[in-house]
């Protein structure tokens, strides 16, 4: 009875503790003395865990989760922020254009928020920003840190895969909502903590299905393989 | 193994091809117009200037057009020495033609490059047709359409870059390849390895890649349904091959080749930042929004894909991966697993040029994605505005950024000015000391003085033909006519008569007024500065001038 216990309940939850603290990135908020970051990250993991594969729309209302926690720390500086140098550029740029009107519609402020939002974006969902800290295209001015060991990059890649295959997509819109709000601030690195759940979720799926495939191809099916594909 | 088509669906298609063929036709030659108007429109003036890469393209292929010999006299090389980089010969060879039809000119050197890249819409077009054949004509032609206005294959076009004409014969070997799989017809295999050795003797990268997917498709071939008549079959194609390849992995192997090896891989570091490497052709973020660090390499502000597309990315490549197995899925996997190494393995951070294969796949997966949106999008209005949306953003990015900030922000990368000054010191009789310590600056002159090759071979410095391959470094100094390109040797040179050419960071004000300099004239850029300034030595003066200075010490 307690090794089908163990099979069905303690061996993912040891899985899942591994990926949630497996990781330089969590340490980090540790060792910064962020705490309240440090628990929230840890908080919104095991909320996804637990809801990912329950049915309704309740579920969702983790997404406004990120939208909440930005509103209530406000202070941070946006993309609508423009210093000297941007402002500069786009004088600059508007002097090329032989028509000052063509000028003005190519080379304005509102396009300097779009690249400035652009800019968090991808580098939000650059896989050497989480896997290799930011290696070999380290932005200026950044302290890059190393979030998650590169070793792990497969194992988050077949989770993610698998993610998608089932349908399971709970972890890939809460990262989509935090990533299209936290996109407005930048550094993008002011809240990109919020994307650690997203990556510590996917982690532990790959290592599940690794586990499952290499159990598997090893034997025959067994209750554990059985509990784990659960 | 290929699964059963859907013989219900490809009539369905057959039927809408021939209702739709002249309309289709009509969208055909509509792409390639506007792929050709893209790669061909100013382009000896755009991008601005002329890189020493391209110059030496072009005087080389001007060389052996005029003696049959290279610049440093050696007779139709197997590998160009240029700047001891070993340049691959056919872009030289086939530059040839247009030179002697249009003579030596920017334009001239642009254009086999500009024309490869027009005629690989046809390619994409061929090997989309063959990859996706259960899809229907508008997915072939949204692939054509993507590579003809796509930021990536419109700049490549637009330069002298050996890596667009390998990336042609590169495709025209897959195509070919996979027609002799369909047909069962060894032929076009035999044709096919012509390509593909075409294409690894058209640029570094394609040495590794072109014989990587040559025999991997081959293999795969074989493994699908393994008969001795198609082993007997594919066994001539393979083994000319690898005779025609064998030259390659002679370069390889002599110090030339090593030398090569080891400027281009510097110091590789640890095997995770190799991968940090190889991944970051992968990320998003590369490919969509940052352009290629190399600012010869990329528009100011436009990555080699529109950040637009990042969506039917992500949606392609789930549609990819969904895909059924078979051996056609196995061709684009190996494209993407491989294209990137030769550039991960060079060091660049991201290089757009070296990962230039990558360009194929990449297509393909963003074509899956678009046709995915354009299943989901269900109201036509809605069709028609994303449509206009996304086709009008790319080309006012495209235009943004190929004809306003490239000029403007990025001349000075692409060694404007050269032009200017040689129509200025071609005026000049006297000494000439171009300062460069590279060394690499002589050859945009020769190219726009179109200086006769035989004059050239007898008056630069010797080097050893009898040791052509195996002379790994380069001299730096070069010196023609009344022409010497070097750096300054401030003890000696101020004491001679001549005119000193250098950029302005070169020559500081003190420096000019300490050595009794006279301005003679400055090259300037189109931000209004100057590039180049020119100074008549006073050799007089400054000899009068330490005869002072030593008296007074005494």
């Amino acid at each position: 009875m307690k090794v089908k216990q163990f099979k069905s309940f303690g061996l993912p939850l040891l899985i899942f503790i591994f990926s949630l603290l497996g990781n330089y990135w969590i340490w980090s908020f540790w060792s910064k003395n962020k705490y309240w970051e440090f628990l929230l990250m840890i908080g919104i993991s095991c909320l996804l865990v637990l809801f990912n594969a329950r049915k309704g729309p309740a579920k969702f209302l983790l997404l406004f989760l990120p939208l909440l926690v930005i509103l209530l720390k406000p202070g941070s500086k946006t993309i609508f922020y423009l210093n000297d140098l941007d402002i500069y550029s786009v004088n600059q740029r508007r002097s090329y254009y032989q028509n000052p009107l063509l000028g003005r519609f190519f080379e304005n402020k509102l396009n300097r928020y779009v690249f400035n939002y652009e800019k968090n974006l991808f580098e939000g969902i650059d896989i050497n920003y989480y896997f290799f800290a930011t290696h070999p295209r380290e932005r200026l001015g950044v302290d890059e840190i190393k979030k998650f060991p590169e070793l792990v990059l497969p194992l988050f890649l077949i989770g993610l895969y698998f993610s998608l295959k089932r349908k399971q997509l709970l972890s890939i819109f809460y990262f989509l909502s935090s990533l299209l709000i936290a996109a407005f601030f930048s550094p993008i690195d002011t809240f990109s903590f919020f994307f650690f759940p997203f990556l510590v979720i996917n982690i532990y799926f790959g290592i599940k299905e690794c586990l499952i495939f290499f159990i598997s191809t090893r034997r025959k099916p067994s209750p554990l393989t059985d509990e784990l594909d659960k | 193994m290929s699964p059963m088509p859907d013989f219900g669906r490809c009539r369905q298609n057959l039927i809408f091809m021939k209702k739709n063929n002249k309309f289709n036709l009509i969208i055909f030659f509509f792409i390639f117009v506007l792929g050709f108007f893209l790669r061909f429109y100013h382009l000896g003036s755009n991008p601005p200037g002329l890189y020493v890469d391209e110059a030496a393209l072009g005087y080389n292929a001007y060389s052996i057009l005029e003696t049959g010999r290279d610049e440093y006299g050696k007779i139709l090389p197997l590998f160009f020495r240029s700047f001891a980089d070993y340049k691959m010969p056919l872009y030289i060879y086939l530059s040839v033609l247009p030179i002697k039809l249009l003579g030596l000119n920017t334009f001239s050197v642009r254009c086999l490059s500009a024309l490869s890249g027009t005629l690989s819409i046809f390619l994409i077009f061929g090997l989309v047709k063959l990859l996706f054949r259960e899809k229907n004509k508008g997915f072939w032609l949204t692939a054509a359409f993507v590579f003809s206005f796509l930021p990536w294959s419109v700049f490549m076009s637009r330069a002298a870059f050996e890596a667009n004409l390998a990336l042609f014969w590169l495709l025209l070997g897959v195509f070919l390849q996979l027609l002799s799989f369909e047909k069962d017809d060894c032929r076009y295999f035999f044709l096919a390895a012509f390509s593909y050795l075409l294409s690894a003797y058209s640029y570094h990268a394609e040495r590794f890649l072109s014989p990587i997917i040559f025999l991997s498709l081959s293999f795969l071939w074989l493994r699908i349904d393994f008969r001795k008549d198609r082993l007997v079959k594919l066994l001539p194609g393979m083994l000319v091959f690898l005779l025609l390849f064998l030259p390659q992995l002679w370069l390889f192997s002599s110090p030339a080749g090593q030398a090569r090896i080891k400027a281009l891989l510097g110091s590789p570091g640890e095997i995770k930042f190799l991968l940090a490497r190889y991944t970051s052709y992968f990320s998003p973020r590369n490919l969509f929004f940052d352009p290629d660090p190399d600012l010869q390499r990329s528009y100011p502000q436009l990555s080699v894909f529109y950040s637009w597309m990042v969506i039917p990315f992500f949606l392609g490549l789930f549609s990819f991966l969904r895909k059924p197995r078979d051996w056609r899925k196995w061709v684009i996997v190996l494209f993407l697993l491989f294209s990137p190494l030769p550039a991960a393995f060079a060091g660049d951070p991201f290089s757009a040029l070296r990962a230039y294969p990558l360009i194929f796949p990449l297509i393909l997966i963003i074509t899956l994605g678009i046709e995915q949106c354009w299943q989901k999008l269900k109201s036509a209005w809605l069709k028609i505005l994303v449509v206009f949306l996304t086709i009008g953003i790319s080309f006012f990015s495209l235009y943004r950024n190929s004809f306003i900030l490239l000029p403007k922000e990025r001349f000075s990368a692409w060694s404007y000015g050269y032009k200017l000054l040689a129509d200025q010191l071609l005026k000049k009789g006297e000494p000439v000391l171009i300062d460069d310590p590279l060394g690499s600056s002589y050859i945009e002159l020769l190219f726009f003085e179109q200086y006769p090759p035989a004059f050239l071979h007898q008056e630069r410095p010797k080097v050893d033909l009898s040791r052509y391959y195996d002379l790994g470094e380069w001299e730096r100094q070069v010196s023609w006519r009344n022409f010497e390109v070097r750096g300054i040797f401030w003890e000696k040179d101020v004491y001679e008569n001549k005119l000193i050419v250098a950029t302005p960071l070169a020559v500081s004000a003190d420096q000019v007024k300490e050595h009794f300099f006279t301005k003679a004239f400055a090259i300037l850029g189109s931000d209004g500065r100057a590039i180049f300034n020119g100074y008549q030595t006073n050799p007089g003066l400054k000899r009068e001038d330490d005869r002072k200075k030593l008296q007074l010490v005494k």
